[in-house]
């Protein structure tokens, strides 16, 4: 007995010392963790920062001269492994103030010598836009309508009607090529004209900043120059090198007309079963779709209803084009912009100089 | 019998680490490194996105590194807003960043090694519109040429709005557990009274009892 209150008290002075202790618990963070990766990522979105010959400019000996007041460079996003679905994306870049530097270290930290950031403009023609590599995974939903009273008669239907209007059937899930995407002539890079007049198409609309911008307000002194004129980033101007906006909707013609010319004959009203043997839709969910619908058994279907079935529903794909599950299930491509730099170099006392240009890839 | 068990174990690491080490997915990298969202039960993310309903969430980042050089990654809040196409960042001082905390500031990556960062954000209530903060990820630049080019990477955090909201958070109100937790003290305080009675009421009745008549040859 007096062990057993024993325990009791203990017990009970437990579960006040816990009740005291459970919100500071609920609050406490994971610690960092450790791991290493045992494959590459599987679904990625890279950013690159190039010359215009393909060097990595971010790599040690690539260099981006501007003695001669101007250069280009070559920012590239690159999805891979289709592991996007409907995201779009910014890149954009700040600049440092540009101080003396003879070679091997920085100089001066004068104020009066430096190449302010806003002598530099920074601009992302249109024109020189290019992409390509582009594809898209995306699953399909099918609007089938179709009478059939006459194939279920009453023994099914009762005195129910056997009308199908417009019901949705999700499809199976498609892999769009960039060829399928913007046309069979446009499988290689696409840019200029030629970009211009797919961009709707495509499932990100890319955009460059062809109006240009200088970087009025610097970003952080170089880390290595040990000035502290501009300790921080918090108000350096934000120059936008190139957009992608998320354009799933423009998928949707792209993939209407590779159903249209998929089904055999070449139709825009194709049925059921054709979509069935071209592979867009399943049997199977169509006929549960119809079983739901008309509240009916789908065991007490015969062989020679169900394949009726599929010969009776059509999508109208003029007048009922096919809507996307989720948008899209995967984007593959890659999206290359080639800013040009331009520095003003009135005022400038000529020698060398140095700054720090950081781009940036957001994804939206 | 020991060996079974031990192969069990064996086998149950090596299932747990292969769960951990799985590559991320939905990530943004550079040619050397890169950072993405944990995957959740519903798969790869891009962002930090999650209801305000002014709860706390705690979440990861998954900062790697793509190479077999070590690499130095710092990470830190950004305020965040977004305005004539491009990002703009402030301090962490208002808002959804200020609310928001990771677990470090640098982050050491060995060769193809990976670290999860934890993230803590305190999600407002009641927003209309969606707020923003972001995470935003650099590795020392390269110093060569008239320009060194670094490659920042920005993870957003996403505050959207909802009308389920979490019920306020028990961290910031210990009343309804003080008062439990001194109810159950005081119910172990009576216990240990009772006991103490009990214990001397057994000793007096002892002591009252008469002395029982002496056994054995007399």
């Amino acid at each position: 007995m007096r062990r057993r209150a024993k325990l009791a008290i203990i017990g009970t002075t437990v579960v006040a010392l816990g009740a005291i202790a459970a919100p500071a618990l609920a609050n406490q963070s994971v610690g960092v963790s450790v791991g290493f990766l045992t494959a590459g990522p599987t679904g990625t979105r890279t950013l690159s920062v190039q010359d215009t010959r393909g060097n990595d400019l971010t790599a040690t000996g690539a260099v981006l001269d501007l003695s001669g007041g101007s250069n280009s460079f070559v920012t590239k996003v690159i999805d891979s492994n289709a592991g996007y679905a409907n995201t779009g994306y910014t890149v954009q870049a700040m600049m440092s103030d540009l101080y003396p530097y003879n070679g091997t270290s920085f100089t001066s930290c004068n104020q009066n010598q430096l190449i302010q950031s806003k002598q530099l403009t920074l601009s992302s023609p249109t024109g020189l836009l290019d992409l390509n590599g582009i594809s898209s995974t995306l699953t399909p939903v099918f609007s089938l309508s179709g009478d059939l009273t006459s194939i279920l008669g009453t023994t099914l239907l009762g005195a129910g009607s056997g009308a199908i209007n417009n019901q949705t059937v999700t499809g199976i899930g498609q892999s769009l090529s960039q060829g399928q995407i913007a046309g069979s002539g446009n499988t290689g890079n696409l840019f200029g004209t030629t970009l211009a007049g797919v961009l709707s198409k495509l499932p990100i609309q890319i955009a460059g900043n062809p109006a240009g911008g200088s970087f009025t307000s610097p970003a952080q002194d170089p880390a290595t120059s040990g000035c502290t004129n501009v300790p921080n980033s918090n108000s350096a101007t934000q120059v936008p090198i190139m957009t992608g906006t998320a354009n799933a909707s423009g998928l949707i013609s792209d993939l209407t007309s590779v159903i249209e010319n998929a089904v055999s004959p070449v139709t825009s009203n194709p049925t059921a079963q054709q979509l069935a043997t071209a592979l867009f839709v399943d049997p199977n969910a169509v006929l549960t779709m119809v079983c739901q619908t008309l509240n009916i058994t789908c065991a007490l279907l015969t062989t020679v209803q169900q394949n009726s079935i599929l010969s009776t529903l059509t999508d109208n794909l003029s007048t009922n084009p096919v809507t996307l599950v989720n948008n899209l299930t995967g984007q593959s491509g890659t999206y290359s912009a080639q800013p040009g730099m331009v520095i003003n170099t009135q005022g400038i006392i000529p020698g060398g100089y140095r700054g720090t240009m950081t781009v940036t890839l957001v994804t939206n | 019998m020991r060996r079974g068990l031990a192969g069990v174990f064996v086998g149950m690491l090596t299932l747990a680490g292969a769960l951990l080490m799985s590559a991320p997915a939905g990530a943004v990298q550079t040619t050397t490194w890169g950072v993405t969202p944990a995957p959740t039960s519903q798969g790869q993310r891009t962002s930090l996105a999650h209801p305000a309903d002014g709860s706390t969430v705690h979440d990861v980042l998954i900062v790697y590194n793509r190479t077999a050089k070590p690499i130095t990654v710092h990470l830190y809040v950004l305020g965040t807003s977004y305005a004539n196409g491009v990002y703009q960042f402030s301090p962490p001082k208002t808002g959804l960043a200020a609310d928001t905390t990771i677990g470090t500031n640098s982050v050491k990556l060995g060769p193809y090694q990976e670290v999860r960062v934890p993230v803590t954000i305190h999600m407002p209530r009641g927003v209309k519109a969606q707020t923003l903060a972001g995470i935003g990820a650099e590795a020392s630049a390269i110093n060569d040429g008239s320009l060194s080019i670094m490659q920042q990477l920005v993870v957003l955090v996403k505050a959207n709005p909802t009308n389920h909201f979490a019920p306020p958070p028990i961290t910031k109100d210990l009343f309804p557990w003080a008062f439990i937790a001194i109810g159950l003290i005081t119910a172990a305080g009576a216990l240990v009274e009772l006991e103490r009675r009990k214990n001397r009421s057994v000793r007096s009745g002892s002591r009252l009892r008469p002395p029982l008549p002496a056994i054995g040859p007399s």
